[in-house]
């Protein structure tokens, strides 16, 4: 009596079958949202199946780092291997009717714990031991006190400008392009070598829809070579909300790649030339 | 010293030339598929799932006893309460609000109603509602009990009161402006 009163003064919105099955994926995603565990398990069921997310991971060679590291000598490039080993792991998806459609990767140990160091500046630096350009610090006249100070003086019609200083205020950058290349230069042809650590971009579309094609490279240690490692891939499919905020399901799968010191033959063997669907590693 | 480091340069820059990948080759993927939704778009979940909402209003204006005499005073109300709406895409719900409702020089009154709106969440966003409020209280010093009913458009409220007593009941014309606010997103 008391679900049958409530249900009559809520009322009640379309089922997750009809949404799915219609490919009404924006409200799927915040019926999910709001709803129960099973529903948001239907939901990424339904939008991993049209997203189709394929995956490759490619271990970096020793040839492919030197070949990248051309202006390092052989000794550098040995220090820099023994140091990290850079995969690469490539991401696409279809394009599904939603407002947003995040995605990261990590490699991470069988507990969870995280392998994979993402190729920043800072990353990189430590890799091949070299000391990063400070951040450079400027100062400008252009920022709120400034406006508020003006606005003071624009409204008493410049009587408080007697009683008004306007002050710099300092703020800091990353150094230029040039600073990094003086002073590491490794890093810098690493960071140039992993597309400036990758990142995603919109597959292009006709429709309001969002679709990910997405690049990433990751540092992982080698020198634990019986550490087993596995490839975590999330994914968050988002919809906005027809007043503030916004809904999302997440996706996390992963996939085991086997122990470092054999991980670029594993890759090789699972991946091979061609991306492959993340739903063949469900059971895996 | 200064040549050397030029020439260090020179041929970091044209190391680098050749450089800048690992030089991977790009893997085999299918070509990107366009997912269409079918049909109209329904708008449901992504509405506010709220539905039951707090509320408070207040009102001021003029308290009119209907006895044929000019006798008018101020009244004030202050009133709380939930707005409890039909499903998340209606803007029609129940009204609940309880509170206290004074008239200058005469009236004391604890007000309880039930009724229908429709309103949305924020400020002075209710459109209409039809509340019948019970009302116990001190009339003229004695304790009566009564009905008032009020008939809210925006931000006017005009209602009929009555209130028994053991000789006869006494009706009442209540004219204020009220402010109602109901919390939430809009």
């Amino acid at each position: 009596m008391r679900a049958l009163l409530a249900l009559a003064l809520v009322g009640c919105g379309p089922n997750l079958q009809t949404l799915a099955s219609k490919r009404h994926y924006r409200e799927a995603v915040c019926a999910a949202n709001d709803g129960s565990g099973d529903d948001r398990a239907f939901v990424r069921r339904a939008l991993t199946k049209d997203a189709d997310p394929h995956i490759h991971v490619e271990v970096v060679r020793h040839d492919q780092l030197a070949r990248a590291l051309a202006g390092a000598s052989s000794g550098e490039r040995d220090r820099i291997a023994g140091r990290a080993q850079f995969v690469r792991v490539q991401l696409r998806t279809h394009v599904v009717p939603v407002d947003g459609l995040d995605a990261s990767v990590d490699l991470v140990e069988p507990g969870g714990g995280s392998l994979g160091h993402p190729a920043t500046w800072e990353q990189l630096a430590e890799v091949t031991g070299e000391k990063l350009p400070p951040k450079q610090t400027h100062s400008s006249y252009l920022h709120g006190g400034t406006l508020l100070r003006g606005a003071a003086a624009f409204f008493t019609l410049g009587l408080s400008l007697p009683f008004t200083t306007f002050r710099r205020r300092s703020y800091e950058t990353d150094a230029p392009d040039e600073a990094y290349l003086m002073s590491a230069p490794l890093a810098h042809a690493l960071r140039d070598a992993t597309a400036y650590g990758g990142g995603c971009r919109a597959v292009p579309s006709r429709s309001t829809g969002h679709g990910l094609a997405c690049t990433w490279y990751l540092a992982i240690d080698p020198a634990d070579r019986q550490r087993e490692v596995a490839l975590s891939v999330s994914l968050a499919y988002r919809s906005a909300r027809k007043t503030e905020g916004h809904c999302a399901v997440r996706e996390t799968q992963t996939i085991k790649l086997g122990r470092i010191d054999a991980l670029a033959q594993r890759t090789t063997k699972t991946f091979g030339p061609r991306m492959r669907a993340l739903r063949d590693f469900t059971i895996e | 010293m200064r040549i050397a480091l030029i020439a260090w340069l020179v041929a970091l820059a044209n190391a680098r030339a050749d450089a800048g990948s690992f030089e991977l080759s790009e893997p085999a993927a299918p070509p990107p598929r366009e997912i269409v939704e079918q049909g109209g778009e329904p708008v449901y979940y992504r509405l506010p799932p709220q539905t039951v909402h707090w509320i408070s209003r207040s009102a001021l204006g003029l308290h009119s006893r209907m006895t044929g005499e000019n006798d008018h005073a101020f009244t004030l109300d202050a009133l709380l309460g939930r707005l409890i709406r039909f499903g998340r895409p209606s803007s029609y719900g129940l009204w609940i609000e309880g509170g206290y409702s004074y008239v200058m020089g005469r009236e004391h009154l604890a007000v309880f109603g039930i009724g229908l709106a429709q309103s949305k969440p924020g400020f002075v966003s209710t459109k209409f509602a039809i509340i019948p409020h019970l009302i116990a209280g001190r009339i003229d010093d004695e304790m009566r009990t009564g009905v008032r009913t009020s008939l809210i458009i925006a931000n006017f409220e005009i209602a009929h009161q009555i209130a028994f007593s053991a000789d006869r009941p006494i009706h009442e014309l209540h004219l204020v402006m009220t402010f109602p606010f109901v919390s939430g997103l809009r």
